[in-house]
């Protein structure tokens, strides 16, 4: 057993006993990217919180499933992706008033908003249009950075099946974007 | 990957800045990690939902949920708004509570509801407090301050006690039984109310219902 795989153990074991600094040891690097995930499957990053919330909570109770030395990143994505399923479906309940005033800038500089609206806006419909495993396929690659094993762990499915998800969504959305010289000015 | 990388190039530049919240979410899960006992001790909860309280809490306004639970008054400004807490779908059928857990607004001088250290909401004394918290939010809802509080009704101890609720949680959105929202748009008569303040007085209420020392329906103690 290696080094990694021995604390892995260690604090998925802790985790196990109730230790909230081992459970948050384990998730802590991969919250950005299940944010990510999450923000993109919902639409909206004020949502996106929530949503990992909630794949945290399922994560902890579910956590005995989890095997040290496999990608726990993939595990959390996986649950991410159907809690965020879950809360587009219930979306419709929320106000618009709820959202608007939680709502921060979520991008990093004034002078990036606009066009990364705009880009993200672009990419949302590209992804909205995509069928449902394509879709998931997509955001598991570009904001789950996971590889296409990983990307079949999360979406349970064979490691060439998840490539060919991927193949096809990447296609898919280069001709819903149009060619890298029309993005690349948002630089 | 390199023939990717236009796209990875539109989802890196189109990426919402995830910084706070990830801050955030690492303290919650810590505080969900290991938190369940304590926290099951304040409302009696099924042990995910009461860690689900606790962590949102944790996160959100600790120091409003002590006060809430010692009877304080609020000082202005505790916390930061946030929308509402939904039900935690993903605890799925298997869940034996329902819960919501709200950003509150009420005014900064308004003392606590004190209310009653029922583990089992009354219909009959929750309905009409619904109602005169929704009329007192579409009355003043701009004078309100945020803070937090929770609203827990245990649907296995107590199946069908508020209208609307057919005893068990279903994991459907918008089934009633399982949706808390499904049940205050019940009590209160109309989906239009359920804006964030409509729907965080109900949560208040169920609030003072499980964790006051005595039911007051005077509203002028929860309302402006």
């Amino acid at each position: 057993m290696d080094a990694a795989l021995g604390e892995e153990v260690r604090l998925v074991e802790a985790a196990r006993r109730g230790d909230g600094r081992a459970f948050a040891s384990l998730v802590a690097p991969h919250l950005e990217r299940a944010f990510r995930v999450a923000a993109r499957a919902t639409g909206s990053p004020a949502l996106a919180e929530d949503v990992v919330q909630e794949a945290l909570v399922v994560l902890h109770r579910d956590l005995h499933r989890y095997q040290p030395g496999t990608s726990l990143r993939a595990f959390l994505l996986g649950i991410t992706l159907r809690a965020a399923v879950t809360w587009r479906r219930s979306e419709r309940r929320r106000t618009a008033r709820e959202l608007a005033t939680h709502l921060d800038d979520p991008f990093a500089s004034p002078d990036q908003a606009v066009e990364a609206r705009e880009l993200a806006a672009q990419l949302q419909v590209a992804l909205d249009a995509l069928p449902e495993r394509r879709r998931q396929a997509a955001l598991l690659r570009f904001d789950g950075g996971l590889d296409h094993a990983d990307i079949a762990a999360a979406l349970g499915t064979t490691e060439q099946a998840a490539r060919q998800l991927v193949y096809e969504a990447t296609k898919a959305l280069r001709a819903a974007l149009g060619p890298p010289t029309e993005m690349s000015h948002v630089h | 990957m390199s023939t990717d990388r236009d796209i990875e190039t539109a989802f890196e530049l189109s990426t919402p800045r995830a910084g706070p919240a990830v801050e955030r979410l690492g303290r919650f899960a810590a505080a969900l990690g290991s938190s369940r006992s304590a926290a099951a001790g304040i409302v009696n909860l099924d042990a995910e939902v009461a860690a689900w309280f606790e962590a949102t809490a944790v996160c959100a306004s600790s120091a409003t949920l002590a006060r809430l639970e010692s009877g304080a008054s609020l000082p202005a400004g505790i916390g930061a708004p946030r929308r509402l807490v939904r039900w935690p779908w993903a605890l799925g059928a298997g869940a034996s509570a329902l819960l919501i857990a709200v950003w509150l607004t009420v005014p900064a001088s308004a003392p606590t509801p004190a209310v009653a250290s029922a583990e089992r909401v009354d219909p009959q004394v929750a309905a009409p407090l619904l109602a005169v918290a929704a009329d007192g939010v579409r009355s003043n809802a701009a004078a309100w301050m945020p803070f937090g509080a929770l609203v827990a009704y245990d649907d296995v101890l107590n199946p069908g006690a508020l209208p609307g609720d057919e005893g068990g949680p279903t994991g459907e959105a918008g089934a009633t039984g399982a949706d808390g929202l499904a049940d205050s748009e019940e009590l209160l008569g109309s989906e239009e109310l359920l804006g964030s303040e409509e729907t965080s007085v109900a949560a208040a209420i169920g609030l003072a219902l499980l964790h006051g020392e005595e039911i007051d329906t005077n509203p002028t103690l929860a309302l402006p």
